[in-house]
Parts: C-alpha cells; sequence; structure tokens
C-alpha cells in the first residue's frame, strides 16, 4: 500500500485497472451461465472504491437496453429509488432517446461521457439533476464500451470513475473482450454439452433400440445368422446360438465356414448361394439342411437367404429395394426353421398314408369306396382281381350297375339305406365280371362320416365267396350222401313193397292166362306201383343232385312238401306220427330250394333220430309281422318251426348243436355238420335258426326267413 | 285135406300187397282173410281161429315182431310167417325169430309166388 501510494495517480489507476481486469477474467472465465458472468463481474467492480460499473444488455427487439448488472453500493440505489420513485434496477434505456448509448451498440463505438450528460439524455432535467445529485454523478464521466458475444454487439459495459482519464478506454475494452470471451466460452461450453447430451440421448435411444433388435431376435423361434460380403457372421440369435450349442464370441466375427461343418457348406452350396444373393439382391428360398450341434440329435432346417440392403439405401427408397445392385446389399441374413418336428409328422403321416395305403391295396378282400350317391371312387386291387375291371374302367360308376341284373335292386336298396342313416350293412350280391361271369361276394358296407357326422362316402369291403361256395358245395354233397346213407334202409324198404307187388302181378298174370278180370287188375297194380317205385327213386336222385347256385323265388311250402314226402317213409318205419300245420298263402321269399331242402332233411332227420321209440314231429309254417333284425326292411318273414317228442337235448348241449363236427350219434353213424351246415345256409338267406329243447320232452328248431319286400 | 280149408290171415299195411297174397293164395284153396292194421288183425285172431298168419314186419300201429308175439300168446296154433321188404334172411331179427320159434318162415319182398305157396303148405302142415 506504501509502495503504491508512492507511485504517480495515473500508474497506480493503470495497475489497478489491469489488475481488476485479471479479476474479472479469472473469476468469469470458465462460468457457464451468463448471469453468473455478470454477477461475478459486478462483485469484482463492487470491491473497487474508485470506479462503478455496469452491464446493460439489448432487450429482444433491440431498441432498449436492460440493467444486467451493476456495481453501484446497495444504499446508493435505494436513495435514488426513493428520490426518484422510479425502481432503477428494472429501468430500461430507450435507445432513441440516448445518443450516447446508440453509438455504442449501434455503430460499436466506445464512447466517453460526462455521465451527467447520459442521465440528462434520459430524464427531464429536474429529475435528471435529482438522480445526478443524489447518486453522485455530478463529477463522474463514464467509458461505454460495446459488449459483444461471438461478434455481435449484445449489450454495453459502462465504467464510471470521478476522473477517467484517456487510456482507460483500452483498459475497458479489454475488460469488455474478456467478458466476451467469458460468455463465448459459454456459448461454447453450452454448445459442446448440447452436443454431448444430445450425443448421449442418441446413444440412449439407439442402446435401447439395440436392445430391443436383440431382444427381437432373440424371441424369434427362428435361428437366423447374419454376415457381410466377406461371409463374416455380423449378428446372430440365441436360437441360432442354443441349437447350434455355440457361443456369441466364437461365432460374431467368424467365417461362415468356421461356423458350419463342411459338410454342411458343401451340401447346401451356402457359400455360393450367398454371393449369387449378393450378386443379384434376391431372396433365395434355400431348402432343407441338416444339422447336428455336438451332444443334439440332428435337427431338420428349411432356411432361406435374405438380402439386407445397405441401411442409406435402403431407407428412403424402399421400392427400389429390388432394383438393389452389387453396393446395395450389405449384409445377409440366413434364416433358419427348424422344421424337425413338422418333417418328423409328415413322414410319420406319409409312411402311415403309405401303410394305409398298401393295407387297402393288398388286402385279400374287396375294399371299394364310393360317393354318398354310390358312384365308385377307389377300387382296389383285390377289386380289380376279382371282377377282371380295371380301376379306370369302374371309376365313376355306380356299384349297382356292376352287380348281377337280378340282384342290382337289393344293392341299390342296402345303398339307399346308407344314405337314409343306417348303419352297417350286410349282403351277398354277386358281382359281374369282364368276362361275363358271376362272382358271390358278401358285402360289407359302411357310411364314411366327416368330424360333423355328414356322410361323405360309403366303403364296402366285399369278400369273394367262390371258394367259400366251393367248399360249402362239396360240405353240402358230402352230407347230403351221409343221409342218403341214413335213408338208404328205408328207401330200400320202400321200393321193395313196389317191386313186391309188380313181381306178384307178374306172375299171376302168366299162371291165370284165361282170367281177364285178373288181368286188368294185374296191370292196373304194375302200373300203380311202377310210378310209385319212379317217384320214390325221382325224390332220392332230387335230393341227390348236385345244388345250384342261384337264389330264386322259392315256394316255401312246395319245398317243405317234397322234403317230407322224401322222408314219410322213414317216419311210418319209427312210428313216428307227422303233423303239418301249414299257414297258406306264406309271404314269398328268395332263396335256394336245394339249401332249403337239406335244412329241412337235416332237421327231420335229426328229430326221427331223437325218436327210436317213435313219437310225432310237427312242422308248423306261419308269416311272422315284424321284420328279421338281419333283414333290411320291416317285410314280413316266414317262420318254420320243427318240434319233436324226442329224448332231448342236455342244457349242456344245447350251445354245442350248431359247432361242425359236434354229434351225439356213434362214430360212422353222423357226421356232426348237419346243423352247422343248416346253420349256414339259413345265414345266407338271411334268416336265423334257434333250438328250445327240454330232456324227456322234446327239441323244437326255429327258422326265420325274411321274405321279399313287400312292394315286389 | 279133408273137412273146411285152411284158414290164413294177411296183415300187410299195403292193400296191393293184401291183394297180391289173396290172389296167390285163394286158387290154391285157402280161406283168405286180409287187414292192414295189427290191431285189426288181433281183433279178428280173437274172433276166429286161423291156421297162419302172413305178418308185414312194419306195420303203422304194431311192429311186425311184437305183433308176431301177440299172435303167439293169444292164438299159439296159429303158425306165422314174416313177410318184409325191410329185412333180409340174414338180418339177426329174424335168423333169432326163426330160432325160437317166434315165427315158422320169413319171405322177403319181391318174392317168388311158389314160394308163398310153398310157405303156406308148410305153414298148414305145422300148424295142424
Amino acid at each position: 500500500m506504501e509502495k503504491r501510494e508512492q507511485m504517480d495517480k495515473p500508474l497506480r489507476d493503470l495497475i489497478e485497472i489491469i489488475h481488476f481486469t485479471e479479476n474479472v477474467s479469472a473469476r468469469t472465465h470458465g462460468v457457464l451461465d451468463e448471469a453468473e458472468i455478470y454477477r461475478a463481474a459486478m462483485e469484482e467492480f463492487a470491491k473497487s472504491k474508485r470506479y462503478t460499473a455496469s452491464i446493460l444488455v439489448l432487450t429482444d427487439d433491440r431498441l432498449k437496453l436492460r440493467i444486467a448488472g451493476a456495481s453501484i453500493p446497495p444504499e446508493k440505489v435505494k436513495a435514488g429509488e426513493e428520490v426518484t420513485r422510479l425502481r432503477l434496477k428494472e429501468y430500461e434505456i430507450d435507445l432513441s432517446k440516448s445518443s450516447i448509448y446508440s453509438q455504442v451498440v449501434r455503430e460499436g463505438k466506445t464512447v466517453q461521457a460526462n455521465v451527467s450528460y447520459i442521465i440528462g439524455e434520459l430524464f427531464p432535467r429536474p429529475l435528471a439533476s435529482l438522480i445526478s445529485k443524489t447518486m453522485g454523478y455530478e463529477k463522474k464521466s463514464s467509458i461505454l464500451t460495446p459488449l459483444r458475444r461471438r461478434g455481435k454487439i449484445i449489450g454495453v459495459l459502462a465504467m464510471s470513475s470521478t476522473d477517467l482519464a484517456e487510456y482507460f478506454i483500452t483498459s475497458v475494452r479489454n475488460l469488455a473482450q474478456h467478458i466476451s470471451t467469458a460468455l463465448e466460452l459459454a456459448d461454447e461450453n453450452a454448445e459442446r454439452k448440447r452436443v454431448e447430451e444430445e450425443l448421449r440421448e442418441s446413444n440412449r435411444q439407439l442402446e435401447g433400440r439395440e436392445r430391443l433388435i436383440t431382444h427381437i431376435l432373440d424371441s424369434i423361434p427362428s435361428s437366423l445368422v447374419v454376415f457381410d460380403r466377406a461371409l463374416r457372421v455380423v449378428s446372430t440369435n440365441r436360437n441360432f446360438l442354443e441349437k447350434t450349442r455355440r457361443e456369441a464370441q466364437d461365432t460374431l466375427g467368424h467365417k461362415l465356414e468356421e461356423v458350419f461343418p463342411q459338410v454342411l457348406m458343401e451340401y447346401t452350396q451356402l457359400a455360393q448361394k450367398a454371393q449369387d444373393v449378393f450378386r443379384t439382391g434376391q431372396l433365395v428360398e434355400g431348402g432343407q439342411l441338416s444339422y447336428r450341434a455336438p451332444g443334439l440329435s440332428t435337427r431338420i432346417y428349411y432356411y432361406r437367404l435374405i438380402p439386407l440392403l445397405a441401411l442409406s439405401r435402403a431407407c428412403p427408397e424402399p421400392s427400389r429395394r429390388t432394383e438393389g445392385t452389387e453396393e446395395a446389399v450389405e449384409n445377409m441374413m440366413l434364416l433358419m426353421d427348424d422344421i424337425t418336428e413338422r418333417e418328423k409328422l409328415g413322414e410319420e403321416m406319409r409312411r402311415a398314408e403309405r401303410h394305409l395305403a398298401s393295407v387297402v391295396e393288398c388286402a385279400n378282400d374287396l375294399v371299394v369306396s364310393m360317393d354318398p350317391q354310390g358312384h365308385i371312387v377307389t377300387w382296389n386291387q383285390a377289386a380289380e382281381k376279382t371282377s377282371g375291371l380295371k380301376t379306370e374302367e369302374v371309376k365313376g360308376q355306380s356299384l349297382t350297375s356292376l352287380c348281377a341284373t337280378e340282384q342290382q335292386q337289393v344293392m341299390a336298396k342296402m345303398l339307399q339305406g346308407l344314405a337314409r342313416g343306417e348303419s352297417i350293412q350286410n349282403v351277398e350280391v354277386s358281382l359281374f365280371t369282364a368276362d361275363g361271369r358271376e362272382v358271390p361276394i358278401a358285402w360289407s358296407c359302411s357310411p364314411m362320416r366327416d368330424d360333423a357326422g355328414e356322410m361323405v362316402g360309403i366303403v364296402t369291403v366285399g369278400r369273394d365267396l367262390t371258394e367259400q361256395r366251393r367248399l360249402e358245395t362239396q360240405l353240402l354233397q358230402s352230407t347230403k350222401m351221409a343221409s342218403l346213407g341214413v335213408m338208404a334202409g328205408g328207401i330200400a324198404h320202400e321200393l321193395r313193397n313196389p317191386l313186391g307187388i309188380i313181381l306178384a302181378s307178374a306172375q299171376l298174370l302168366q299162371e291165370h292166362a284165361d282170367d281177364a278180370q285178373l288181368h286188368t287188375q294185374c296191370a292196373e297194380k304194375i302200373h300203380a306201383a311202377t310210378q310209385r317205385a319212379s317217384l320214390i327213386i325221382e325224390n332220392l336222385l332230387k335230393f341227390a343232385r348236385p345244388t345250384g347256385e342261384r337264389m330264386r323265388e322259392v315256394d316255401l311250402k312246395a319245398v317243405l312238401e317234397e322234403t317230407l314226402a322224401l322222408l314219410a317213409h322213414q317216419m311210418t318205419l319209427q312210428k313216428i306220427t307227422l303233423r303239418k300245420e301249414f299257414q297258406p298263402d306264406l309271404p314269398r321269399m328268395y332263396g335256394n330250394p336245394a339249401l332249403l331242402q337239406q335244412v329241412f332233411t337235416n332237421l327231420i332227420l335229426n328229430a326221427r333220430n331223437a325218436m327210436p321209440q317213435g313219437g310225432a314231429l310237427t312242422v308248423v309254417t306261419q308269416a311272422t309281422e315284424a321284420g328279421l333284425a338281419s333283414s333290411r326292411d320291416s317285410a314280413r318273414g316266414v317262420e318254420i318251426r320243427f318240434s319233436d317228442t324226442g329224448h332231448g337235448i342236455p342244457p349242456e348241449n344245447l350251445p354245442k348243436v350248431f359247432d361242425p363236427f359236434f354229434t351225439t350219434m356213434p362214430v360212422g353213424k353222423g357226421t356232426g355238420l348237419g346243423l352247422s351246415i343248416s346253420y349256414s345256409i339259413v345265414q345266407q338267406h338271411q334268416g336265423t335258426i334257434e333250438v328250445e329243447s327240454q330232456v324227456g320232452k322234446g327239441t323244437t328248431f326255429t327258422i326265420r326267413l325274411p321274405g321279399t319286400s313287400d312292394g315286389r | 285135406m279133408e273137412g273146411e280149408s285152411p284158414r290164413i290171415l294177411v296183415v300187410d299195411d299195403e292193400p296191393d300187397m293184401c291183394w297180391a297174397l289173396e290172389n296167390i293164395l285163394r286158387p290154391a284153396g285157402y280161406a283168405m282173410t286180409a287187414t292192414t292194421s295189427g290191431a285189426e288183425a288181433l281183433k279178428l285172431l280173437d274172433g276166429e281161429p286161423y291156421d297162419v298168419a302172413f305178418v308185414d314186419a312194419k306195420l303203422p300201429d304194431l311192429d311186425g315182431l311184437e305183433l308176431a308175439a301177440l299172435i303167439r300168446q293169444r292164438s299159439p296154433h296159429t303158425a306165422i310167417v314174416l313177410i318184409s321188404g325191410y329185412f333180409y334172411q340174414e338180418d339177426r331179427s329174424i335168423t333169432e325169430g326163426l330160432e325160437k320159434g317166434l315165427f315158422i318162415g320169413f319171405i322177403s319182398k319181391p318174392f317168388d309166388l311158389e314160394e308163398v305157396r310153398l310157405m303156406a303148405h308148410k305153414a298148414v302142415e305145422r300148424a295142424r
């Protein structure tokens, strides 16, 4: 201090102002807030006893200046406000009123002026002098210099003192320059911060999006590998890593051939295909590939190569993507869908289908499927073989039209029944073959329904009965011969009677050559006895003759009478009384008379065997009202009952009587086939046969046969 | 043969067979009666004595062998001849019946007239 006082005043002032300027510069440098800069500067000014300073900044319209900071002591401000009744802090200087300020901010000049003069321009005279007086401005002068920010004048720095030398101007300018620098620095900082913040924000957004994309990629249930033009993996997803049991670090950045096994690369020609896609920009539907990760089972994938266009090109003009040229495709995505299960399922389905088809094709039985109207859709090998008709020949034809002419009605009726909602139907109808034969077939038809229960077709399985019929015929013939053996004794006796009469009459004729009356009698007896003998033989031959195969309309009563005639004598011999209770006008029926006669013969002979001591056999026929369960419609049927008064069948044998080879007769006396053949014959006629028996009282066999439908 | 003609009864369910036997034997001097049922035959035997009975082995109401046994019981002096189209000479029933004397002869159908006449003659001899 002492040293300073020894210095001359201008130098001291200069040092002070330099020192002061340095302080302001130090205080404001790096301060980021504009107001804070002004405040710090003012604080430094306030430390000075000799100078006051103020900073005024232009308003937005640049027509006024407002006080941004001032180093005027508060008590002086207060005194001034009391005198002027103005709020000086908020006082704005109207540039149009002040030539001094206008010169500074409009022309960029640094101006030195008397403070009273400046005040005088702004306020009316008495008020101006009052302000100058109160504030002590009378002897002060100010240096006003423009305050710039980035070269643009934003306001004014004013410094006032009682003694301001010319050389202060440079210092004030310097000071203003320092403040400007601080402001600009603040601006730069703010800008940098803003940019940094923007960057951070965009980074945050980017990170968020990246995370979202990664999340999306990881959530895709397909394997995904993105690689660049050098076939290096750029990105992949969790699905791929898990499926291939790879780690991200030994996948990302690696070439495709390091990621996929060589065999796979060669098999799929992946590299070649990728190059093509890079060249053409066209998506490639690759096809299937198998990949087996270590420790896992082989998976089958469907893969696609999807070109990814360069972002800059892809974004603005998506419509031009297809025209993408070489540069356009930057990356490629290999998308692999795991189709193992689907393939397995498909394979299983195909296998099941093949199996099913071969089951149908290889079946020994005819398998025919039809539409609901009965038109053939499929026709298997057995059907082709049996009929001699190829699938192409029968497709679309109705099955009915392929049946034997007189049985077409039966087939048509059954198909109609199915269409009406009836369930499985069994029927025997002959098929007309390519070479004009008729093959007997047992058909079992059932409707095919969809999930809604709607009938979508008919499937029928047919069994060629030719062989069965042949065996049946053989068997029938053998049993017939067996029956003949049983009958032989009785028949011989029956023949010996007329023979005896004929022989006796012939001899009488010879002996009594002259007795005309006896001659006539003898001739008559010979005639009658010969006729009787020949009838017996005729019946016998009829019975022994092999059975014809065809069903026709049958007069059941006639068949029964014929059978009974053949066996009547047997009955007589064994003192069996025959009672016939035949209902007239039985419903007509379809059948094979020879077969039915065999059934009746078997039952009558059985009855005879059951009555060695004689008895009664009652044969009853009557119409049944209700149809049979096995019959297709509710037409009337016929019931035939054979009741004997024989020894009966023990209950334990009753269920076995229709079994083949079941017999209680001594060996050589009965085949044990009679009833089983009868059973099968009745079944062929779609009838039923039942037995009731009581030991010691007798047995009743009841046959029920369906009549032809009423409409016929 | 003195006195009245020997009486012969024919039992056969076949009327024409009865007719034949009657026409064979009546000219030979026998008194012929015929019936087609066993019961009727027994009734006739109860009424009058018969020297010979020609019995058919199978009758609708009675077995011929049974009828023979009944006749033997009721009319022991009637000689019985079994006649049949069912049995043969070698059949057990026939050989046994002959051995036991149930019937004195057997004729199988068809037969020779001479055979019938011889058998009738033999039977009448036996009966008297």
